[in-house]
């Protein structure tokens, strides 16, 4: 079905007053694809907007992840599966589809510090990688069904006559409705509809004997409702597309969304038969993802700081080291805080945690990774002013008041400055930190 | 524990603090608290479960020496205390701080129900929840909880792990920032290596403090930012000054305690910290890798006490050793000691009553073949907290009043 947009998610159109340029085609990398080179950027505005969306959403579409997946598993270990997941992040050609998985790890916060079992986990995130750019209804019911999460949420001591509540709880409260959109009445009755999905060998098995296949009442509804209904009822509840929709628009545009854009893509997530990648695809076209409101707007993760550097220079990283230093940072992947996932936001930026992202840019920049011909070859500019704004067009797309343009010139003028010292100091203005 | 439950007003010190609080600068820290009130907690916990019953000697019992047959030859060379018990034959270190009046221990700590799961019991010593079983949303260890309340009245970094990568559940906090330092620099502003650094780092510090402005986005990260380096570059500077006025062992435990000296001695304003010394699971051959690890235990903490005196800081620090368990009474067929459940708990510091506090458990009237515990664990933090000038019932849940081995 194709539905015409309308109001704030119509479509960008760029215009000479308003270009897709090498700052907004930086700012669509970093949002949706974890950024990218500077090549990358000015390849982007040569293909436009639309190519360009339209790219990262096809580019590995097909690619079979599972096999490596395994491979690494065997190697046991929850630190390689981290590895793994940092090393799709940097190198994964799917863009979106990585940056989505992020999403919903965040969003199902499940973490190894209760699981204890790095092939559940590795499996996890393996679903959202396969099913979190589909329905929102296929995506719920396999996390339901998903070892690590029945496992973190103790579904498997939910039997008949002793419902343990903590799914239903956590599914209607942050996975899908939010909290005032259900009573304590439907939560109790809707765990006992997973009475049941427990495991056998670390795979889902449902125990009929533990099930409750009795009579129960949710959202004002009776039936003999099992699990799979109750993940029906609520991708249908009317609370549902507004409260995903203010989530992805949190990840992707603004910090804090706006009633009237939280509607307007709760209509097109519905319009879309809540396809979620059919929904982002939207999004990230609209004049509100290109607006000045969402430009700069937020803070970036630990995983957008590093992986993102990394990319932006065009240099080559161990993932591992990158996962080390992200869990220094305040996020270490596979053991999110707890349920909720991570604060986010402003919280990511203290003074100690500033002070790790300075000093690994410093490790990054003094040689810890090798950089690219191309990266290289800009800095390698006669004059200060060239490797001053070579700095500042690889790492913030040019884009920085005179003033501060002023300094970093001042700075690359110096005789004992090296260009490390100019892209640490570049990376290190407030505008490093934001996504 | 959980983070509802308390606020700044737990601190019993603070109330006519109040205004202070709260114009606090969030990056300005070392002004957030009245002056002399910087006492420090330091928990070295001996993970794997000590063996309290080789630790502690009690000589006097000849039940030990029947149930501990060869273990008990550490008899030979022990410190002889008062009351008829005596110090390993490796804790010369502690005995010297004991005779000093700067160590005390408390007999048979533990708690009622303990398991002898090294991770169950670990978790609830880590969170004084005695009734713990997994994590939850709101799930904070008791220091991570007591750095809530001090990240709330506006210290930018109250506690820290020494010496590990992640962060121990102990320490877990709600919003509060801890992190975990295995090295100095990671706490400093570095800078890529290469020509003259000192102009480099004073000209990036420059910058950084020269980019900050705006009340928007830009603005809060331009400020953290040069909290940041301020505090980095003020650690550099009180770092720069701290000399050991200890001879520290070599052994990497001891390396961790000094690093742990040079924070405190430094001022930076971090009060809680946690270290982990592990190998205490000593289910066979105890005696030699036992030993082993008391040598380093008492000569690494008595580096660590003996330099903080020296820096006049003693007084306000104090240093707690806890463990999962104890071990069982009689000792395995392997020579050995499996999971018990009472065990010591060391204590160091200017503030200890000197010596050995608490009844000893009786090695007779046992819990099938365990030690029972006479002092609730939460009783020593209650008397930390105390000392620390927080309200043990808004961390513990109650006031835990029992044995207090703190003047």
């Amino acid at each position: 079905m194709s539905v015409r947009t309308r109001g704030v998610l119509a479509p960008y159109v760029p215009s000479t007053g308003d270009p897709f340029d090498v700052r907004k085609a930086g700012h669509l990398l970093r949002r949706a694809a974890f950024g990218g080179s500077l090549e990358e950027r000015q390849r982007l505005v040569k293909i436009g907007v639309a190519k360009s969306i339209a790219g990262l959403f096809e580019a590995g579409s097909g690619e079979d992840v599972d096999d490596v997946l395994e491979d690494v598993l065997g190697l046991g270990k929850i630190e390689n599966v981290r590895s793994y997941r940092v090393w799709r992040m940097l190198a994964g050609k799917n863009r979106v589809r990585e940056r989505m998985s992020l999403f919903w790890h965040d969003h199902f916060a499940t973490s190894n510090q209760k699981v204890k079992n790095h092939r559940m986990m590795g499996r996890q995130l393996a679903t959202f990688d396969r099913l979190g750019l589909g329905t929102f209804d296929d995506l719920l019911l396999a996390v339901s069904k998903d070892p690590a999460m029945i496992r973190w949420l103790d579904n498997e001591t939910n039997v008949r006559g002793k419902a343990n509540e903590n799914y239903a709880r956590e599914l209607f409260e942050l996975f899908s409705l939010g909290e005032g959109n259900y009573t304590e009445e439907d939560i109790k009755e809707a765990a006992r509809a997973f009475t049941g999905w427990h495991l056998r060998d670390e795979e889902y098995a449902f125990k009929r004997i533990y099930s409750d296949i009795g009579e129960k009442e949710v959202f004002g509804k009776k039936g003999r409702f099992l699990g799979e209904d109750i993940v029906k009822m609520v991708v249908a509840h009317k609370a549902s597309a507004p409260f995903l929709a203010r989530k992805l628009l949190a990840f992707f545009v603004h910090p804090e969304p706006k009633k009237s854009e939280v509607d307007a893509l709760a209509k097109v997530y519905l319009a879309k038969k809540r396809n979620i990648g059919d929904t982002v695809r939207v999004l990230l076209r609209s004049q509100l993802f290109f607006s000045d409101r969402a430009y700069r707007s937020m803070v970036k993760s630990p995983a957008d700081f590093v992986v993102g550097m990394v990319r932006s220079m065009g240099g080559q990283a161990v993932p591992k080291q990158l996962a080390l230093a992200m869990t220094k940072m305040g996020q270490a992947i596979l053991e999110p805080p707890n349920v909720a996932g991570w604060k986010g936001g402003r919280s990511w930026i203290t003074s100690a945690s500033w002070l790790v992202r300075s000093n690994f840019s410093a490790r990054v920049f003094g040689g810890a990774f090798k950089l690219k011909p191309g990266a290289a070859e800009l800095l390698n500019q006669k004059t200060a002013e060239g490797r001053a704004d070579a700095a500042l067009a690889i790492l913030l797309d040019g884009d920085v008041d005179a003033k501060t343009r002023k300094i970093i010139r001042a700075l690359a003028a110096k005789k004992n400055q090296a260009p490390v010292d100019v892209l640490h100091a570049v990376q290190c203005l407030p505008e490093g930190q934001i996504l | 524990m959980s983070l509802k439950k308390i606020d700044r007003r737990a601190f019993l010190g603070t109330a006519a603090a109040a205004p202070l609080i709260s114009t606090a600068p969030v990056t300005g820290f070392l002004n957030w608290l009245p002056e002399g009130d910087d006492r420090t907690l330091i928990v070295l916990e001996l993970d794997g479960g000590n063996d309290g019953l080789n630790t502690i000697l009690p000589l006097a019992d000849r039940e030990w020496r029947r149930v501990r047959p060869q273990l008990s030859s550490v008899r030979n060379g022990s410190h002889k205390l008062k009351g008829g018990f005596a110090l390993h034959p490796s804790l010369d270190g502690v005995h010297r701080l004991m005779k000093d009046g700067l160590a005390a221990a408390v007999h048979g700590v533990g708690f009622k129900g303990a398991t002898k799961s090294h991770f169950k019991n670990r978790d609830i010593w880590h969170t004084a929840d005695v009734k713990f079983t997994g994590m939850k949303a709101d799930t904070t260890g008791w220091l991570g909880g007591v750095a809530d309340l001090l990240a709330k009245s506006g210290a930018a970094v109250p506690g820290l792990s020494v010496g590990s990568l992640k962060v121990p559940l102990i320490l877990k906090s709600h919003s509060a920032v801890v992190p975990s330092v295995n090295r100095i620099e990671d706490y400093q502003l570095l800078i890529a290596p290469g020509g003259s650094e000192k102009v480099r780092r004073e000209e990036l510090v420059e910058i950084v403090k020269g980019t900050k402005g705006g009340d928007d986005l830009r603005g809060f990260l331009g400020e953290v930012a040069k909290g940041a380096v301020d505090n980095a570059e003020r650690l550099r500077a009180s770092l720069a000054g701290y000399k050991a006025k200890a001879t520290y062992p070599n052994t990497a435990l001891a390396r961790k305690l000094q690093l742990l000296s040079r924070i405190v001695v430094s001022g930076f304003g971090t009060r809680l910290f946690h270290v982990n010394f592990s190998g205490f699971d000593t289910h066979a051959t105890q005696a030699p890798a036992h030993a082993a690890l008391l040598r380093q235990f008492s000569g690494g903490v008595e580096a660590l006490v003996r330099d903080l005196k020296a820096h006049g800081k003693i007084d306000d620090v104090l240093i707690m050793v806890p463990s999962e368990f104890g071990r069982r009474a009689a000792q395995n067929h392997s020579r050995g000691t499996d999971h018990g459940k009472a065990g010591p708990v060391f204590l160091f510091g200017g503030a200890v009553k000197p010596g050995l506090h608490g009844k000893h458990p009786s090695l007779t009237d046992l819990d099938d073949g365990d030690l029972k515990p006479g002092c609730d664990f939460r009783e020593l933090y209650a008397a930390a907290l105390r000392w620390l000038k927080v309200s043990p019932k808004a961390v513990l849940g109650s006031e835990f009043r029992g044995v207090n081995p703190l003047a």
